[in-house]
């Protein structure tokens, strides 16, 4: 469980995010 | 009693008030069924997890413990490293391609990622998703009405619709963000009722050592790990137990909570220690009321006439009148948040991929909310009349949903997630299959576990896997099926270069790679406080 909540700091390396991967609901309020 | 009933009006005024605020989110489907993807992920995380443990933490597992002993620790095992393996192998990866897809419901995403025109992957999930959920929610207000019937001595068919009334009346007003909050509350309530159970029970016995002493002398059994088998036996006895972890591939109710988080990164980290820390101490405590209550009953201290009360029989014997209120509402809080997710994804299965998607109902967004609406009341109505009534087939639907679920959707989820070979064919073969062999398998055939009572060949193969439930072996059947049929076949080549695309890595970003205490500290110095 530590191993994989670490993984990123350990690779130095993450998954690539961008507006379009998270994908909001535009007509959100918050 | 009034001590049970004052806990429990204010647990209620606060699920309202839950429903009331979550009200102004649920103006689009994607609200409405998922929060419109922007859920925080201390939330998600806890929600998940209320809504995987059903009544089974509470009443059916501290039962197990308590029969079995020791070996019951195996289901804590499994259910432990199931939770793991969804946050490595099924979140980051599907949160991603659900906010590219703009995927709603898992059925959405794999109809969207194995590029289906057929429609037949999400007719098929559809189907898998309604019989199972809707039989799973008729189970949870089943044991609502009877933990609330023997709460406030009510008649159980009252006790039901109430429970149904409370669940759907949140999940009408409020849908997905309703849901997940009111979660959170009861992930709480389930935490403190386990935390204060076992060591009321711990203390009324007088120390482990005694306890220990006590069942020693009742049944050895019940302090060895592998429930006294010994070889072979022991191994079937422990995959018996953690078999579970293959089977959280694929419960929609769980995966959706990953779909609808704001940010995959979050799922890895603070997500994976939330879900982490509260199974682990939820299952702690469940394992040990169940196995210290054996030992409090043997020394007649409590008096339990079903193993499955033992919680309640441990509250009220040996608590003030109230705090057992607040446990017996941690039961009904295990109960509601299980029964709320599944009616919302049951319901998403029929409005969403039904009505919208595959018979093509375009209507405007708020219309296509009430439409779901209108769905989630109709199938309260189902599962309340299926909750009321014995009837076989509905029996044997619950009986086969864990196992239904885990087969249908596993091992496509896991393989679309991490394989970009997989094709559609090879997705609707594999779906099909899932789906028609568990009901044959597990509802005429075997029941839970192989057996050799079965007739002709399938009495053969119930003998070699005596003891081993039928999920776990037709999970890895099933994906079988996936492989061979989509290495028969052939995917889109624009599916495959952004199925690498998409799980590309970058550099991680400063400001992101520092933890919440190198930020509290770089805070307390840029004001001169360290």
């Amino acid at each position: 469980m530590f191993v994989y909540g670490f993984w990123d700091k350990i690779t130095g390396k993450e998954y690539y995010v961008d507006e379009d991967v998270l994908g909001y609901d535009e007509e959100m309020e918050v | 009693m009034d001590g049970v009933l004052v806990g429990f009006v204010i647990y209620l005024i606060v699920l309202a008030y839950i429903g009331f605020w979550a009200k102004r989110f649920t103006k689009t489907e994607d609200q409405y069924f998922i929060g419109g993807r922007k859920v925080k992920v201390l939330a998600a995380a806890l929600s998940d997890k209320a809504s995987d443990f059903s009544g089974w933490l509470m009443l059916g597992y501290p039962g197990q413990a308590f029969t079995a002993g020791l070996g019951a620790f195996w289901a804590a095992i499994g259910c432990l490293f199931g939770t793991l393996a969804d946050y490595i192998f099924i979140g980051p990866r599907l949160r991603i391609y659900a906010g590219r897809f703009r995927a709603v419901t898992v059925p959405d995403y794999l109809e969207a990622r194995l590029r289906d025109d057929t429609k037949l992957i999400r007719i098929l999930g559809a189907v898998i998703i309604l019989i199972f959920m809707t039989a799973y929610v008729s189970a949870q207000y089943k044991a609502g009405g009877k933990a609330l019937s023997q709460a406030f001595g009510l008649d159980v068919n009252t006790a039901i619709i109430l429970t149904a009334l409370i669940v759907t009346a949140y999940v009408l007003t409020g849908g997905f963000f309703a849901v997940v909050w009111t979660d959170v509350i009861q992930a709480m309530f389930m935490l403190a009722t386990l935390i204060i159970v076992p060591i009321v029970a711990v203390s009324a016995i007088g120390g482990l050592d005694k306890a220990l002493e006590i069942m020693a002398n009742a049944d050895p059994k019940h302090l060895s790990p592998f429930g006294g088998a010994t070889g072979l036996a022991a191994l079937v006895f422990a995959i018996g137990y953690a078999s579970w972890i293959v089977g959280y591939f694929g419960q929609p109710h769980i995966v959706t909570r990953y779909m609808s988080v704001e940010d995959p990164r979050k799922l890895r980290r603070p997500g994976i220690f939330i879900s982490g820390f509260w199974t682990i101490a939820v299952l702690w405590g469940a394992f040990f009321a169940g196995f210290l209550g054996f030992a409090l009953a043997k020394a007649g201290i409590i008096n339990v006439s079903d193993p499955e009360r033992v919680i309640p029989a441990i509250a009220t014997s040996l608590l003030p009148s109230w705090l057992a209120g607040f446990v017996i509402a941690g039961i009904l809080a295990a109960i509601m948040s299980t029964a709320d997710s599944q009616l919302l994804v049951a319901s998403s299965a029929v409005s969403r991929d039904i009505i919208h998607k595959v018979l093509g109902v375009e209507l405007g967004n708020k219309q296509m909310v009430n439409v779901g609406r209108l769905v989630v009341l109709i199938l309260t109505v189902v599962a309340v009349y299926y909750a009321m009534s014995e009837s076989k087939l509905v029996y044997a639907m619950v009986a086969t949903a864990w196992g239904g679920l885990a087969v249908g959707f596993g091992p496509i989820l896991l393989l679309s997630l991490w394989w970009k070979r997989v094709t559609k064919v090879g997705g609707i073969a594999g779906m099909a299959y899932g789906l028609i062999s568990e009901i044959i398998l597990e509802a005429f055939i075997y029941g839970w576990e192989f057996n050799p009572k079965a007739p002709g060949i399938f009495g053969a193969i119930g003998s070699a896997l005596n003891g081993v439930p039928v999920f776990f072996v037709n999970f890895f059947v099933t994906m079988a099926v996936i492989i061979v049929v989509s290495l028969l076949t052939k995917p889109p080549k624009e599916i495959v270069e952004m199925h690498e695309r998409v799980f590309r890595k970058v550099p991680i970003e400063v400001a992101r790679s520092r933890s919440q205490a190198e930020n509290v500290a770089e805070f307390a110095k840029a004001r001169g406080l360290i």
